[in-house]
Formats: C-alpha cells, sequence, structure tokens
C-alpha cells in the first residue's frame, strides 16, 4: 500500500464516524395522578315539627333539602351509606328519621323512635366521575310523650356518609 | 436496607387507597313545645217542664269533644269555668249545670252564680287526648227561673290546660 492510498482512505472513513456519534437523549415526564374519591354533604334545613290538638304525632321535613357532591376515579363502582352514630345521637327523644338521596336507594330509616338503625345504602353503582347536587331529604316524626320538652328545642342529629366499594 | 424500606411502604400504600371518603352532615329537627287545647261547642240544651212537676231537667247534651295534646315534662290539668253571656242575666234566676269528663262531672254554675275554675281532667302526662266526650247537665226549676216566653241563657265555658 502506497501512502497515498492510506491518506485517501481516511479520508472517506472520517465522515461517516463522525455522523454516527451524534448524539440523543430522552425526556422523562412524570404524570401523577391522585386517587379520588372526595365527598361532600351539605347541612339540609331545619326539620320543624309541631303538634296539634288530639294527635300525638309530630310530623316534619327538612325545610330545604342537603346538597350531596361526590367525585372519585376509582377502578370499581362506588356507593355511599349514611348512618347515625352514637356521638351524633342526642338523647331524650324518640324521633324516627328517614333520609331520601335523589335517583337513589329511596328512602331510608336511620333512626327509628330514637333508635339508631345502622348504615344504609343511600347511592349505589356510581362509576367514576362525578355525581353532583343530588338533593337529599329527609323527614321525621315524634310523639309528645316520647319526646317531652318545656320549651322548644333543637335535637341536632350528626349523619354520617361513607363512599365505599 | 433499601429493600426493607420498600416493602415497608408498599403495604401502607396499599392501605392509604382503599381507605373511603366520608362526610358528616348535620340534620336540626325543630320540636316544639306543645300545648294544644280544643273543645268543640255543645248544642243547645232544652229545658222543658213536664206538667205538674216543678223541676226541669237535668238534661244533658253530649256533643262537645275536647282534643288536647301537650309534650311538655310537667303533668298538665284542665279547668273550666262558666261565664255566662250578657242578656239575659241568669243571675237571677235557679239555673245551674255542671260538665262531665271521663265519668268525673264539676258544676260550673248553680243558683249562687259561676262556681270559679274547676279541674276537669288532671294528672295528664304528655301525649294526647283525642275526641272525648264533653257531656254537659243542665236544670232548673219553674219557680226559680220564670220567663215570659222561650228564652236563650248563653254561657261560655272556657277550658284552660295548666301545670299541675
Amino acid at each position: 500500500m502506497t501512502p497515498f492510498r492510506v491518506l485517501l482512505s481516511s479520508a472517506i472513513i472520517l465522515p461517516i464516524s463522525l455522523l454516527l456519534a451524534a448524539k440523543s437523549d430522552t425526556g422523562n415526564v412524570r404524570i401523577n395522578i391522585r386517587e379520588v374519591d372526595a365527598l361532600d354533604v351539605s347541612n339540609p334545613g331545619v326539620i320543624s315539627m309541631d303538634g296539634v290538638s288530639g294527635s300525638n304525632i309530630f310530623n316534619g321535613t327538612s325545610a330545604s333539602p342537603g346538597k350531596l357532591n361526590y367525585s372519585h376515579n376509582g377502578p370499581k363502582t362506588k356507593k355511599i351509606s349514611a348512618e347515625v352514630r352514637p356521638a351524633g345521637n342526642p338523647s331524650g327523644h324518640d324521633i324516627s328519621l328517614t333520609i331520601n338521596v335523589a335517583g337513589g336507594a329511596g328512602i331510608q330509616t336511620i333512626l327509628s323512635n330514637g333508635n339508631i338503625q345502622g348504615a344504609k345504602t343511600v347511592l349505589s353503582g356510581i362509576t367514576p366521575g362525578k355525581v353532583t347536587d343530588k338533593d337529599v331529604q329527609y323527614a321525621a316524626t315524634c310523639t309528645t310523650d316520647g319526646t317531652p320538652l318545656d320549651t322548644d328545642t333543637d335535637f341536632v342529629i350528626r349523619v354520617t356518609f361513607t363512599t365505599t366499594e | 436496607m433499601k429493600l426493607k424500606v420498600t416493602s415497608l411502604c408498599l403495604p401502607l400504600f396499599g392501605l392509604l387507597s382503599i381507605l373511603a371518603d366520608s362526610d358528616t352532615s348535620r340534620v336540626t329537627v325543630s320540636v316544639k313545645a306543645v300545648d294544644r287545647l280544643d273543645v268543640t261547642d255543645g248544642s243547645t240544651l232544652n229545658l222543658d217542664a213536664a206538667p205538674g212537676e216543678n223541676g226541669i231537667g237535668p238534661v244533658t247534651d253530649s256533643t262537645a269533644r275536647l282534643n288536647y295534646t301537650h309534650n311538655k315534662d310537667t303533668n298538665q290539668k284542665i279547668v273550666a269555668e262558666a261565664k255566662a253571656g250578657d242578656a239575659p242575666d241568669p243571675s237571677s234566676n235557679d239555673i245551674s249545670f255542671k260538665v262531665s269528663l271521663r265519668g268525673e262531672s264539676k258544676t260550673l254554675y248553680s243558683d249562687s252564680g259561676a262556681t270559679g275554675p274547676q279541674d276537669v281532667l288532671t294528672d295528664l302526662e304528655a301525649g294526647t287526648l283525642t275526641d272525648q266526650t264533653v257531656s254537659y247537665t243542665a236544670e232548673c226549676t219553674s219557680s226559680g227561673t220564670p220567663v215570659t216566653e222561650d228564652t236563650n241563657f248563653n254561657f261560655s265555658i272556657t277550658f284552660t290546660s295548666v301545670d299541675e
């Protein structure tokens, strides 16, 4: 091989080497999607109960409904239950309380003659997405002899809503 | 060491992911203190004499009804009091009448006038009385209550519920 041929060969190979050495990189993007299970239920209007002469029964419904809003993105359908827990049930009454969520499971009794009835499903089959402004209506009854009092009295009952799969 | 930390974290994440959400709504049930009494009017008591008798009556009417509801802690009683109408004035005659409830009779007006408030129902615990029959019985005499024509004497009976 003559010195000229060596030089020619190098001149051809060098540009090819430069092309193979072009740089590349990979950028990483992390998208963090939170598991959402957000429930909010507002307070309803006051249930006013007044008696009439000759009747032992008081009846009343909430002056305005509560509103239920819910979002979830879980893989399974969800349901919402409602219950009165011991700490949320004042003493000295025989109030029965029912709850009815619009488009839900119908009227459910959560207090009966002052006694807690456990968790009741009020809305079920909730697919991932949102439930907006569902009316939550309450109705109550009690009796004059079961709820004796000397002055107008407010009984504040706390209803706990829970989402489960 | 890193492996151990990871293995601890995974179960925790799993636990967190199955926690349900909850919210509490406050339902206010406002119960009125009730003390409701309603008594309907009775019918006219027609007192008519029989030949040869000085006594007229007694005549009883049982058309009035009493309904009562209370939810007080304290037992209640109901008192009744008669008041004669303005005209004609019955005080100069000998009309007397009494009221009966649940078999107990109390005189509300006698020939000497109104007897004042009388307890007609007592020891009423919280609850209700429904459609209780109120009977009025009246009597007089021909000599003690002379009239020149058929005459209506009007009385108003006031029923009041009070604490025992």
